[in-house]
């Protein structure tokens, strides 16, 4: 019965009319819902209150068959505009975000680490199929993160941290200044941990002691050990055996221990990990191939071979 | 009646050797579990061998007789592992960078170092305080410190080598294009010869077709040779690294008997007289126990 009654055709001229201005103010009111959302997100000084904008804003749709407008933001701004924020809550400000204006929609939003190379943009992206959204860098396409707002899952993907922090920031910036915009993603998750209970998979920017870097391969050539052993004795250190276990590890000084060895899982299958241990726990193996430029070179010469495997998808 | 007055009597003289006999195992077994209850290794290493001992260590007491040792030959592992004990903590102090592995009972393998893949250094004999050395291994060590006055190490050259090679190998992977070009000249050129000859000209035509077979053959020679770089090349990568490992090891080895005996001939030296110091340094402690 009520579906009937909405149908305009089944209307007087009158009755149509009314319907129309209806239908305008439920656009119109759709678009006071929405800046509300939108100066929740802007202003707020409350964590959970910007976690909750950012979410439904989103999936919101701001347009109605009534009433259209045309300057809006992408979904993905939403991201971007949280992750900002959020970092403003705890005042840290490392990246800068930018906006560029935009004839077609709202501006354009992205941000940069100019200390890095502030040609580089990056900016939240949506995959299809796929729920969330991706930060990636903009030309490469290369995600190294995935965030969930709804799900409360980020997962950082080791192969763009290889390619892109490992590879060409290191190559293009010193190790200080890589160091500091990395910490802005790690930071960030850590907020996410803190304020909000995320599940983050900080992948080789995990610092703590027990994190094991799992590598996605399940067998090594005995050549990665030898390879190691030369390249450490080149750097006047020493590769050492393990007793308890078929693996090595590399006394770095300052008490840092890398260690590279093979485990039994419970289900009796066997695989390499990855461990580095520090009495502050400030290095993770991203930082230790930051820092020491031999075992970056072992490490991105076998690549193949050593990739850590990544839980996102 | 003096039949058997004369057996009972010369009866009497068998009885007291064989009294005499089986007190002297008695005692040397006496003697050994005693010195195995108070931990007095020193004792049973002069029970092992008395002979050794008063030869090698002090000629003081003779009241030990040699030749008892073959009563405990079957429990022999297990006195080597039981005196493996002191021994190794003693030579841990003066060979720190030697590591051993009980592969059996009383039975021990040395290894050199604690570095990874550290070479397996031949055994030690627990009971006659000796290493028994690798031949091949020991021998590599020598060699080494041999070249180290020329600052060089075992493999230094034959690296130096398979590298040029290796070298060499990339070139011809890189001229491949010259080589394709130089071909299609020397092809053209043949091309030419056959289509101008004469019959005055022909030998020295012959001769130039020759000569440009000849590169053409010399040519494809290389193209082969760069096909099969790719492998080529890859094996001596392995060989140099498995030769700088090697390098490597060795030149531990090196530095840690440098550091703990200053050169490989003082290493030698007192590797040889392992069973006098050992036994001096447990006499040491005796004493020093004794005055307490």
């Amino acid at each position: 019965m009520s579906n009937e009654s909405l149908n305009p055709s089944s209307l007087t001229t009158n009755g149509r009319l009314v319907a129309y201005s209806d239908s305008l103010k439920t656009g119109l009111q759709h678009g006071i819902e929405f800046t509300k959302l939108f100066d929740q997100l802007t202003d707020t000084k409350d964590a959970n209150e910007l976690l909750e904008a950012s979410t439904a804003l989103f999936d919101f749709q701001m347009d109605t068959e009534y009433v259209v407008y045309p300057h809006k933001y992408n979904a993905n701004d939403y991201y971007l505009i949280f992750m900002s924020r959020l970092l403003e809550l705890h005042s840290d400000k490392d990246a800068v975000l930018h906006s560029r204006e935009d004839n077609l929609k709202a501006d354009t939003l992205y941000q940069t680490f100019p200390n890095i190379d502030d040609k580089e943009e990056f900016h939240f992206e949506q995959r299809a199929n796929q729920d969330g959204a991706f930060y990636v860098e903009q030309n490469s396409h290369q995600v190294i993160f995935s965030l969930n707002l709804e799900e409360k899952t980020m997962y950082f993907n080791s192969d763009t941290i290889t390619k892109l922090f490992i590879t060409e920031w290191s190559d293009k910036s010193d190790k200080d200044e890589v160091t500091n915009a990395v910490d802005l993603f790690i930071q960030f998750g850590k907020y996410l941990v803190s304020d909000f209970d995320f599940s983050v998979d900080f992948n080789m920017l995990d610092a703590s002691n027990d994190k094991k870097y799992i590598l996605a391969n399940t067998n090594l050539s005995e050549q990665i050990m030898d390879k190691l052993f030369v390249a450490t004795a080149d750097n006047n250190l020493m590769l050492q055996n393990m007793d308890a276990a078929q693996g090595a590890f590399l006394e770095l000084g300052n008490n840092i221990v890398f260690s590279l060895y093979k485990e039994t899982t419970e289900d009796g299958t066997g695989r390499w990990v990855i461990t580095v241990h520090d009495p502050e726990e400030q290095y993770s193996l991203f930082e230790i191939f930051n820092q020491f430029s031999f075992l970056k070179k072992w490490f991105l010469d076998n690549i193949d071979e050593l990739q850590i495997g990544s839980k996102m998808v | 009646m003096s039949d058997e007055k004369n057996t009972t009597e010369s009866q009497e003289q068998p009885n007291a050797r064989l009294k005499q006999s089986l007190s002297g195992k008695i005692a040397f077994l006496n003697a050994l579990q005693t010195a195995v209850d108070q931990q007095d290794d020193r004792l049973i290493y002069e029970l092992l061998d008395p002979e050794r001992y008063h030869t090698e260590v002090s000629s003081a007491n003779d009241s030990i007789k040699s030749g008892y040792f073959n009563l405990v030959e079957d429990v022999r592992s297990q006195i080597g592992h039981y005196l493996s004990y002191q021994l190794i903590d003693y030579l841990a102090k003066i060979y720190p960078f030697f590591y051993y592995r009980e592969v059996s009972e009383g039975e021990f393998k040395i290894l050199f170092g604690n570095w990874w893949d550290r070479r397996e250094f031949g055994f030690l004999d627990v009971l006659n305080l000796e290493f028994q050395f690798d031949k091949d291994e020991y021998q590599k060590l020598q060699g080494t410190f041999e070249l180290d006055a020329n600052n060089k190490h075992l493999n230094t050259e034959n690296i130096a080598k398979i590298s040029e090679e290796n070298k060499q190998l990339q070139d011809l992977v890189a001229n491949q294009d010259q080589r394709d070009q130089r071909k299609a000249q020397l092809r053209d050129q043949l091309q030419d010869t056959s289509s101008n000859s004469s019959f005055w000209e022909s030998g020295k035509v012959k001769e130039e077709r020759q000569a440009v077979k000849d590169e053409l053959t010399k040519l494809t020679d290389e193209d082969q040779k760069a096909t099969d770089a790719r492998d080529t090349m890859k094996r001596n990568e392995d060989q140099i690294l498995a030769l700088s490992k090697e390098d490597t090891i060795l030149s531990y080895e090196k530095q840690a008997v440098k550091q703990a005996f200053g050169s490989f001939e003082a290493f030698t030296s007192h590797s040889k007289k392992l069973y006098a110091d050992y036994l001096m340094n447990l006499i040491g402690k005796d004493k020093v126990s004794a005055d307490e």
